[in-house]
């Protein structure tokens, strides 16, 4: 655009030398996982001897493949949707009443929730879902997920309703618009750009947490895929041949979304671009 | 008015403008929120029902043909936690499970593994939230994990008939009670690639540190590394070295690790240990290239594939290295620390601990069916067949396996040390300090002892002060 | 007028209800739980613990111990944020222009998000230990205690780069073109146009991002863990996995989260002043 055409392309050279740098990581976990452990054992780097799908039947024999894979797309898609909508609700409310000084102490409060690691709440949480009766059940590590992802989605929600003019929802208001009217028909939309972009997130996150799904759910048949993956890491020895196996697998329904999802996500992005 | 007319302009000033009515984004959100309602939905819903137990047991399955309400038997369910995830022993788990199975048919095992620092972690937190599982694996009851015992969370085994199937059972009171059914029995040394001691002209196994030291050396000529050292790992550090202290000090004095932890005895005033250090650095030459960068997995893989000839470990690790390549040959002997052969023995036992009942399961009696299924001759077999490993259970024929043909060879012979009862492991803060010290011994050229002794000391007083 | 006022205050109560529950239950309600732990001797196991009242935190302050995580985690911190962000800026910058080979890009560096962080770590053994000595032929990061901790920042780069670069490039593409050419019609420089138009713009992307690289980063966890266990010689031990061994490892539960506390306070004041200082800069519409 503005830059000399030279600059140009060796800025696109750079950015394709650093993203094939970026692929190697995923070269040998596929490679890996084609390859029997005694040949992973002789070299690392090498392409395997043959395709042989062996380490997937057996991982996914092993870890159960369906019941883990609805389990994780199911807590994956709950949390997500749950978090993005209390999220910008609460975003909104306090983004649009920052001058009290109330809702700035409720914003430090979710900042200050950001620092806590989550160590400090683990076995409270266990103790905390059993006398409820939901460990060991989805709508459980659903409620912790969402319930430990809303500071950090409000947070960045805050920020981007602020940059969101005013005037729009004070004419939506003169024009007879109700405050929930106002919030989903005017404001919601004009943070499509990063809630298309949080949503991504969210979906990765959510489909690989491993810290929550370890605690809450502990039987089998509620496990998700990040937890089945662990069974793999032996007490003397890794089955690396496997566990990428299983993670290839695992890794499979992320990328399908993704790609699937840019589309939306450009969407969003370049509409922020378009002027009126 | 004014202000209306505004708003249906582009504003000054570069903000972004949409107008409200035909905002694309609103459509665009309304047709996002309808799936993700409907999967929130579907999510509550599945998400309750899945909480219910719905799905099979994870263990063996009940005789077929059995109704599951038969009007005698109540539908029991036991829950086992263990951490023996590699292949051989979740088959032979899988044996046990089918075969209590068949013998009750009206009780669902739910099996609950997880690797070593995962396990302990999951197994606190269960106890801890009164959800014990009924059925657990722990060892160093007497020591490491003593804490179990006096948390009172185990049952009092001392009674039990199937208990007396085990051989050598007397080492494992604790205070004149049974707390856990031992199942199999590690020996501690080196294992050692066959094919690579023939390559290098080593005709017979090292039995003195100077032979040892040799054994090095013969190896390095031929262009192998004499050990396979997988030092990135804290846990393979403390076992290569407690192959030496397993081997030596605590035949000297039994109350070695007690005495240390206790801050009785100082590393500084004990010869013992000072002969541990040297031994290790002495070994540490001839290790492969970047010990420290090195995992356990790959340490095995390397005495697998015949590029290392040696690994200091306790016996389990044979299984491993074989599951790396089946067609190895491996052999096993105790490390030799003295050069007084008749001072190597090898130290074979089994820690106090093993499978153990939660002393408040609703489900006790079920819990104790299937031990007394685990103690008989059969299961061991199975043991020594699939997990690989010398079975405890009284009358079990030897295992066929050439390298545990040798282990016992040296039972035979009268040149066994058992160690059961005897404390073997340092509590895991401990055991972390010193794998860290000697890691750092190590990684200075000059392998000072003294000065590694002196911070040995300074990191156990601290441990000490802070325990409680 | 009354009424009207105490109608927009349960109006805006209701927006904030979702979150308020959520959180509450999941977050507020254990931690309180947690506090009262930390003033016992609880070995996380026994169902007694005995009240100590402040001797866990007194141990804290006199122990030395403490300073080698804490050196650790502000030295990987620190590196971590301006390695993430700038390299983050850099591709969202690169990106944001129309070209072949554009999506494609986008999509790999965001694609390492999505490999689980235990197998991330996993890859980058195999490859500083296998990759780099055929390549280069050095020895692993993970050796040598002075290079481990770079060790680790190299790979959660690698896997956290593409969020953060998500949202610069969101930023980025809400600066309105106009503006870029009213600069250079006023006769701005590319470097120009860029430090007057493009970065004021996008204040609150750096909010987000640094504020949160920051404290993800002081929190790290998992990475060091499974990558290199804390060590060697616990040149990777952040206070995160230090915490972590006392609560579950080493049975000193009690310690352990008196020890949170501390460092939860210590993120808190990193984390509001960081923010509170970016925040200022921001543009209100």
């Amino acid at each position: 655009m503005r830059l000399p055409l030279y600059k140009q392309w060796s800025v696109n050279l750079l950015v394709l030398a650093l993203a094939i740098v970026f692929l190697v990581p995923f070269y040998l976990s596929i490679v890996t996982s084609f390859k029997s452990l005694l040949e992973i054992a002789e070299s690392v780097l090498a392409l395997p001897k043959s395709l042989t799908f062996d380490n997937y039947a057996k991982a996914i024999e092993t870890i159960r493949l369906g019941r883990s894979f609805v389990n994780s797309a199911i807590v994956t898609a709950a949390s997500t949707a749950l978090i993005l909508l209390s999220s910008s609700m609460g975003a909104y409310a306090i983004a649009r009443n920052y001058a009290k000084r109330g809702y700035r102490l409720l914003e430090a409060l979710l900042l200050a929730a950001l620092m806590v690691p989550f160590q400090i709440i683990m076995i409270p949480v266990y103790k905390l879902l059993k006398t409820t009766a939901m460990l060991n059940s989805l709508t459980g590590a659903v409620l912790i997920l969402v319930g430990t992802s809303i500071p950090y989605c409000t947070f960045l929600l805050i920020g981007f309703i602020k940059s969101v003019p005013r005037e729009l929802e004070e004419s939506a208001v003169i024009d007879g618009c109700g405050p929930y009217r106002t919030f989903w028909q005017i404001v919601f939309p004009l943070l499509k750009p990063i809630v298309s972009c949080l949503s991504v997130l969210y979906v990765l996150w959510m489909w690989n947490d491993f810290n929550v799904s370890l605690i809450v759910l502990q039987k089998d048949v509620v496990k998700t895929l990040t937890v089945q993956q662990f069974y793999f890491f032996g007490e003397n020895s890794t089955e690396y041949g496997l566990a990428f196996a299983a993670a290839c697998l695992s890794m499979l329904p992320i990328v399908a979304v993704f790609l699937g999802a840019q589309k939306y996500i450009i969407e969003g992005l370049t509409a922020g671009a378009l002027k009126g | 008015m004014a202000v209306r007319q505004q708003s249906r302009t582009a504003p000054t000033g570069g903000k972004p403008s949409t107008p409200y009515h035909e905002s694309k984004g609103a459509i665009a959100m309304k047709k996002w929120l309808g799936p993700a309602l409907s999967v929130m939905m579907l999510g509550a819903v599945i998400g309750c029902g899945g909480g219910n137990g719905g799905g099979a047991s994870s263990g063996g399955s009940p005789a077929p043909g059995v109704s599951s309400s038969s009007p005698d038997q109540p539908k029991v369910k036991l829950t086992l936690a263990h951490l023996m995830v590699e292949e051989g022993a979740r088959v032979w788990v899988a044996d046990m499970i089918s075969h209590f199975n068949a013998k009750y048919p009206n009780v669902e095992v739910e099996e609950i593994a997880a690797n070593t620092d995962k396990y302990n972690t999951m197994l606190k937190t269960k106890i801890a939230s009164d959800d014990a599982p009924d059925i657990m694996l722990l060892v160093n009851l007497n020591d490491a994990n003593k804490d179990y015992l006096d948390g009172g969370f185990v049952l009092d085994l001392t009674d039990q008939p199937f208990m007396q199937n085990v051989n050598s059972i007397d080492r494992q009171y604790i205070d004149g009670k049974l707390y856990a059914l031992p199942f199999d029995m590690n020996a501690n040394g080196v294992i050692y690639n066959k094919d690579v001691f023939e390559k290098s002209g080593i005709s017979e196994v090292p039995r003195t540190y100077s032979q040892y030291k040799e054994a090095l050396e013969k190896m390095k000529q031929a262009g192998f590394a004499g050990i396979s050292l997988g030092f990135k790992e804290n846990y393979y550090v403390t076992g290569d070295v407690g192959a030496d202290w397993r081997a030596g000090a605590l035949s000297a004095n039994p109350n070695w690790i007690e005495d240390l932890q206790s801050r009785k005895l100082k590393f500084q005033d004990d010869p013992l240990m000072k002969g541990i250090l040297e031994r290790m650095a002495d070994r540490f030459a001839y290790s492969q290239q970047d010990p420290f960068g090195t995992d356990a997995a790959t340490a095995l893989s390397l005495v697998a594939t015949g590029k290392a000839g040696m690994l200091q470990h306790g016996s389990f690790m044979v299984d491993a290295v074989k599951k790396i390549n089946p067609d190895v040959r491996l052999g096993f002997f105790p490390f030799p620390w003295s050069e007084d052969k008749a001072d190597n023995n090898l130290p074979l036992g089994t820690g106090i601990g093993g499978l153990a009942v939660y002393k408040d399961s609703p489900n006790k009696e079920w819990a104790l069916k299937f031990l007394e299924v685990v103690a008989t001759k059969e299961m061991g077999e199975s043991l020594q067949v699939n997990k690989g490993g010398l079975s405890l259970i009284k009358d079990v024929a030897l295992p066929q396996d050439p390298t545990f043909q040798e282990i016992i060879g040296y039972r035979d012979s009268g040149e066994a040390f058992d160690y059961t009862g005897i404390r073997t492991n340092f509590t895991t803060e401990f055991n972390n300090a010193l794998a860290t010290k000697v890691v750092e011994f190590l990684m200075d050229s000059k392998h000072d002892v003294s000065a590694a002794l002196q911070k040995l000391d300074a990191e156990f007083d601290r441990i000490a002060r802070t325990n409680g | 007028m009354k009424t009207s006022s105490l109608k927009r205050s349960a109006v805006t109560l209701s927006f904030l209800l979702p979150i308020l529950l959520f959180f509450s239950f999941a977050m507020l309600v254990p931690f309180l739980m947690g506090i009262q732990v930390s003033f016992t001797d609880w070995n996380g196991l026994s169902r007694t613990m005995n009240y100590i009242g402040l001797e866990n935190f007194k141990n804290i302050f006199i122990s030395p111990d403490v300073l080698i995580p804490l050196k650790n985690t502000v030295l990987y911190g620190l590196m971590y944020v301006v390695a993430n962000n700038v390299l983050a800026l850099t591709l969202a910058l690169a990106l944001n222009r129309q070209f072949r080979g554009r999506n494609a890009s986008r999509l790999i560096f965001f694609i390492p998000n999505a490999l689980s962080p235990v197998l991330t770590a996993f890859v980058f053994s195999f490859i500083y230990k296998d990759l780099f000595s055929e390549l280069f032929g050095i020895q692993s990061l993970f050796s040598s205690t002075g290079t481990a901790l770079i060790g680790i920042v190299l790979l959660a780069v690698w896997h956290n780069v593409g969020i953060n670069m998500l949202i610069y490039l969101a930023a980025l593409s809400g600066v309105p073109k106009d503006l870029y050419e009213a600069a250079t019609v006023d006769g701005a420089g590319a470097w120009q146009r860029f430090a007057n138009v493009t970065l004021p713009m996008i204040v609150p992307a750096f909010t987000v991002c640094i504020t949160l690289s920051l404290t993800s980063g002081l929190r790290e966890f998992a990475f060091p863990l499974v990558a290199t266990g804390g060590g060697p010689v616990r040149s990777t031990e952040t206070l995160a996995i230090y915490i972590y061994n006392y609560l579950f490892a080493y049975n000193k539960a009690g310690y352990g989260q008196a020890l949170a506390f501390v460092f939860m306070a210590f993120l808190l004041i990193v984390g509001l002043t960081v923010s509170r200082l970016l925040r200022r800069k921001e543009i209100e519409a």
